[in-house]
């Protein structure tokens, strides 16, 4: 099964931790400790059955298509700090809210790599960059030379 | 040469990728481990000088050198940050760092994720420490903070609503690493790389991602009862939410000690079988105990509140006692590897095997905490500090270190030095087991934990000035490591190559650091035919009558 079927893999300790949760009741523990060990099972079971569904969608093989970078993570960040001050400190700090929350909505899109139907191996992300400078390039190209000299056998 | 390497003006690419700005948003698992771990090593550090001011605290009896206030508020956040800011986001984040490599994947699935997960433990982290910066001071109940002490009628101030605000939110954070970790294990794996076919470190990690899934939503749900409480205090009146947060808090962090811990039994199999030159034994028999211990663990919460009488005695010990099922396969295979091996000694390899007894003396302690009568008499008492902290200190920090002398030079493409690598394991050795040991004593003779200071008459001067002077010669191998870690990168004396170890596991066969997609061309991935691809090449090509030390660079790290 684990070989075959990650999903299965999963489900199975949930099943496990579903009995084990069960046998709580056996030796008169009260309702409440099975509820919380029924619900921590479900949690995992849930995640199992997104992985089947993921499977059977063929969502499986290597990431191949990412998002290039994540301003849209540190916005979350900055929004959970909003989030957590306001618990603390009161309604008023929400007011700071907006800002981060605009600029997750603007960046999640934006950030995540077109479709490329293409792919078929994972590539260099995509990073803004200058021109490279001559004299790099034709260092490259120096080294790229010498390596071949040197795969035929060749002096160096 | 080397000058004129260093002469030469950088490529731009390899600029533009080391600005801050680069690595703050990036989307390369590598670089969002890189940073969680840092992160996390330096509130080590924080957290640490914390627990050294506990100890000359506790040197001397009678003692004052911080308030009883301060003092609450030290170990509250001593313990709580080295629980929710340290052991697990490393061993989450090792995992983060380490998994998408051996399972041959070009990156974490739904790196952005992974990169939130990053940001809200780190905000988590300003919330707790946050705390210090308010008029009465940090958060003081404890790691656990049981209502109702911790509501706001017996704890007022700021600091403790900070903390609630911010365990929460680095933990959501920790949970969403763990989740992306875990689906690029289930189904982002590359070519060949079946489940069984998976090294025993990615299995630990399955394992603890597993039970961060099934039991970290249950510290949610106790920090928002223990919010409610802050606002609506009389919610802890009635004794059935005092205990429902018990049930709520412990369902969590019975399981978050071996989310601590196992990421470094899974790190010390690959560090025993890499030294031993040799497949871990009864890899199976391993894979099943990892499931099957993690398992159980989400099954003996129940034992942390037998003085409560409000849980099932004879369930919580039985389940908490069959966990010796388990952890005595994965220690059957840790010595059935060494037997017979080509034994090598450097340092992870040391702490590695400090590992193993060490822990060994924490589970042990922990069946004996787990029985009830033992519990009724050690309960709240030094010898839980004991207990708790060779599990923790004694073996996973133990095993952090194995990691992190290992798979350092992977990251960095440095090897750390060894006579410094050296010092620090001996004196951590004698630093840990001096400050831990005493205290089973100290619990036995009496002495609660959390209390500031003790009387000259009460017996406990010796054991505590023993505990206080390991405290200062663990630091001082801390500081070791630290000097370690800065001189290598400062001084870059000690290029690692791509295998400085011989390793067995597909990490070892890209370069260091890896690539910004862990393989590529000039590094592929290997055929993968076992859980030790690399040691599954060198016999191949043994067995066809080539030198597998013409091959790359396996000669040359073996020095």
């Amino acid at each position: 099964v684990i070989r075959a079927f990650p999903a299965h893999a999963v489900g199975l300790w949930a099943t496990g931790n579903a009995a084990l949760a069960l046998g709580i009741l056996a030796y008169g523990g009260g309702p409440f400790p099975v509820l919380v060990h029924l619900g921590g099972s479900a949690l995992v079971a849930g995640f199992g059955l997104a992985v089947l569904v993921a499977w059977r969608r063929h969502g499986v093989g290597p990431q191949l298509r990412t998002a290039y970078r994540s301003v849209s993570a540190m916005a979350a960040g900055a929004l959970a700090l909003v989030l957590g001050a306001t618990v603390v400190y009161g309604w008023w700090v929400l007011a700071l809210a907006p800002y981060p929350a605009l600029v997750l909505v603007v960046a999640l899109r934006r950030e995540r790599l077109p479709a490329v139907a293409d792919v078929d191996r994972p590539r260099a992300v995509p990073v803004p960059r200058p021109e490279t400078p001559r004299e790099v390039r034709e260092d490259a190209l120096e080294i790229a030379h010498a390596r071949k000299r040197r795969r035929r056998g060749e002096a160096t | 040469m080397t000058t004129g390497t260093a002469s030469r003006p950088k490529s731009p690419p390899e600029r533009v990728r080391a600005t801050a700005g680069a690595w703050l948003t990036t989307t390369d698992h590598k670089r969002i481990a890189l940073l969680t771990i840092g992160t996390a090593s330096f509130l080590f550090l924080v957290v640490g000088i914390l627990a050294l001011v506990i100890r000359a605290q506790l040197a001397v009896p009678d003692r004052h050198l911080v308030s009883n206030d301060m003092y609450n508020g030290l170990f509250t956040i001593h313990g709580s940050g080295m629980i929710y800011l340290v052991m697990t986001p490393i061993a989450i984040a090792l995992g983060l760092y380490l998994v998408p490599l051996q399972v041959g994947a070009p990156n974490v699935a739904a790196p952005r994720v992974a990169m939130t997960g990053f940001w809200f433990y780190v905000v988590g982290a300003l919330l707790i420490f946050g705390g210090f910066l308010t008029a009465l001071g940090p958060a003081t109940g404890g790691w656990y903070s049981y209502p109702p002490l911790a509501d706001s009628r017996y704890t007022p101030g700021v600091g403790q609503s900070l903390w609630i605000a911010g365990v929460f939110i680095a933990v959501v954070g920790m949970m969403l690493q763990a989740g992306t970790v875990l689906w690029t294990t289930l189904l982002k794996r590359g070519r060949g790389v079946t489940m069984l076919r998976m090294p025993v470190f990615t299995w630990s990690s399955v394992a603890t991602n597993l039970m961060v899934i099934g039991s970290f939503p249950a510290l949610l749900a106790a920090m928002a009862l223990l919010g409610v409480g802050r606002v609506f205090p009389q919610v802890f009146t009635d004794n059935q939410w005092n205990i429902g947060y018990q049930h709520l808090f412990w369902f969590f962090a019975h399981p978050v000690v071996y989310v601590m811990f196992f990421p470094f039994v899974g790190t010390v199999a690959e560090v025993l079988s890499t030294f031993s030159g040799r497949r871990f034994f009864g890899y199976r028999a391993t894979v099943v105990s990892l499931l099957v211990f993690a398992g159980f663990s989400m099954s003996v919460w129940g034992h942390h509140m037998f003085s409560t009488e409000q849980s099932s005695n004879d369930y919580y010990s039985l389940t908490s006692i069959l966990l010796l099922v388990p952890a005595g396969v994965e220690y059957f295979g840790f010595l059935a590897t060494l037997v017979g091996g080509k034994l090598r000694f450097p340092a992870p390899m040391l702490f590695a095997l400090a590992f193993i007894p060490q822990f060994l003396v924490g589970g042990l302690t922990g069946i004996m905490v787990a029985t009830p009568v033992v519990d009724y008499q050690v309960t709240d008492s030094y010898f839980i500090v004991a207990h708790w902290h060779y599990t923790l200190a004694a073996g996973s920090l133990f095993g952090m270190f194995a990691a992190f002398y290992f798979w350092f030079p992977k990251a960095t493409g440095l090897l750390l030095d060894e006579r410094l690598g050296r010092w620090h394991f001996w004196l951590m050795v004698v630093g840990t087991n001096a400050t831990f040991l005493p205290m089973f004593w100290l619990g036995l003779d009496g002495m609660p934990r959390r209390i500031a200071t003790y009387l000259p008459g009460d017996g406990l001067s010796l054991p505590n000035l023993i505990s206080s002077v390991g405290a200062a010669v663990l630091a001082l191998g801390v500081f070791f490591w630290v000097i370690n870690v800065v001189t290598s990168v400062r001084y870059r004396r000690r290029p690692a190559g791509d295998d400085p170890w011989g390793g067995l596991t597909l990490e070892w066969a890209t370069s260091s650091p890896p690539a910004p997609t862990n393989f590529d061309d000039e590094h592929p991935l290997p055929p993968v035919r076992s859980f030790a691809p690399l040691l599954d090449e060198r016999e191949r090509e043994e067995t066809a009558g080539e030198n597998p030390e013409q091959h790359g660079t396996i000669g040359s790290r073996r020095s």
